[in-house]
């Protein structure tokens, strides 16, 4: 009696350090994704060789939210700029946090004004378009 | 197996194009949205769904409206430095969004890269099947591809399913109570289960991933 007893235990506790292990490799699974640091050029190029992957009913929302769906956000966006609250503020403190986590360890590369102008030819070269009046304007010295 | 519907548009965008249009007049502005939202949609809701496990498709969504209008205001306020590339830049917002979100809906702070829940997730394989499963994969560089088998089957649970995981998830090493988790789902989704349903959801869970890793052949099927 006191061997199936034990034996039951010893099942049981096996069985309980299986489910151990596998929430252990749910968490490892997810522990990438959620890293605060910026996303690397090589994990860019990884994400759009193996793009992560979505819920049926997420593919079917995104799917589904039509084709004035970039239009209509910016429109809202232009003509209430108060929309986004203290929600602006975050999401301006963000872009900062993201640039500057990019730019970690590499100061000294700030874009100066000479590769701004190249950036800025580039530009109107691959538009097919004149200098304008803002460009001179920025010109200034 | 094409796993996300964006893949072969994604690869169709020019980031340096794009980037240009970023510090372009306000309309070349919008039209970098535009090809943002052609091209990337589905990979900026992925990175986010992955990140975000429990959120609803509608919250995946508003979140991604987040993403955009967050680069549209950097570019609209001149801070869009295209001297950057583009696709870190817009991938690292999407992640730092759905991180935001889940930690303002969470009832308790996500352990992220820790340390100490790396050690706990060795401890938990050690001496195990499923542990020495691992070694294998691991020992045949087949690790990533098994993570991602796990994300996937995860992801594409059903709801209430993927709600439980992610508790599980985002609190280990912890081992929540089903009460507990019962009150951070609640927490999350305003949704008021009953311990019982969150007992299923749990078993539902894990029977699902323990298949799927048998189905990919990462695992032997249990005889018992």
């Amino acid at each position: 009696m006191q061997d199936i007893w034990s034996g039951r235990m010893t099942e049981s506790s096996e069985h309980s350090k299986e489910q151990k292990a596998l929430d252990a490799l749910m968490a490892a699974a997810f522990r990438a994704e959620d890293a605060d640091s910026p996303v690397t050029e090589e994990e860019a190029r990884a994400i759009l060789e193996n793009s992560p992957v979505l819920s049926p009913e997420d593919e079917k929302g995104l799917a589904g939210l039509g084709p004035d769906f970039v239009d209509n956000l910016l429109v809202s966006a232009d003509t209430d700029t108060s929309a986004l609250g203290e929600r602006r503020q975050v999401l301006d403190r963000e872009i900062e946090d993201a640039y500057a986590a990019m730019h970690r360890g590499k100061e000294g590369e700030e874009l100066d004004e000479k590769s701004r102008r190249e950036i800025e030819k580039k530009r109107r070269e691959l538009l097919g378009e004149p200098e304008s009046g803002n460009e001179k304007e920025d010109d200034r010295p | 197996m094409q796993d996300n519907p964006g893949m072969k548009e994604a690869a169709r965008l020019d980031a340096d194009e794009v980037s240009i249009l970023l510090i372009g007049t306000e309309e070349e502005q919008n039209d970098a949205i535009r090809l943002i939202d052609k091209y990337l949609r589905f990979v900026i809701s992925g990175i986010i769904r992955n990140v975000a496990i429990y959120l609803k498709s509608e919250e995946v969504q508003e979140v991604y409206q987040e993403v955009l209008l967050g680069l549209w205001r950097a570019a609209r306020d001149g801070r869009y430095d295209a001297d950057r590339p583009l696709l870190p830049f817009v991938f690292t917002i999407a992640r730092c969004r759905a991180i935001d979100r889940i930690r303002r809906k969470s009832l308790r702070k996500r352990k992220i890269g820790n340390e100490l829940v790396l050690d706990a997730i060795a401890g938990a394989l050690a001496d195990t099947k499923v542990g020495e499963a691992w070694g294998n994969i691991v020992s045949k560089n087949d690790g990533p591809r098994m993570m991602a088998t796990i994300r996937k089957a995860i992801i594409r649970m059903p709801e209430r399913q993927r709600q439980v995981a992610s508790v599980m998830i985002d609190l280990y090493p912890e081992e929540p109570s089903l009460q507990e988790i019962r009150e951070e789902v609640c927490q999350r989704t305003g949704e008021d289960l009953t311990v019982l349903a969150i007992k299923s959801a749990r078993r539902e869970a894990r029977k699902k991933i323990r298949e799927e890793l048998v189905r990919a052949g990462y695992m032997e099927r249990k005889n018992d």
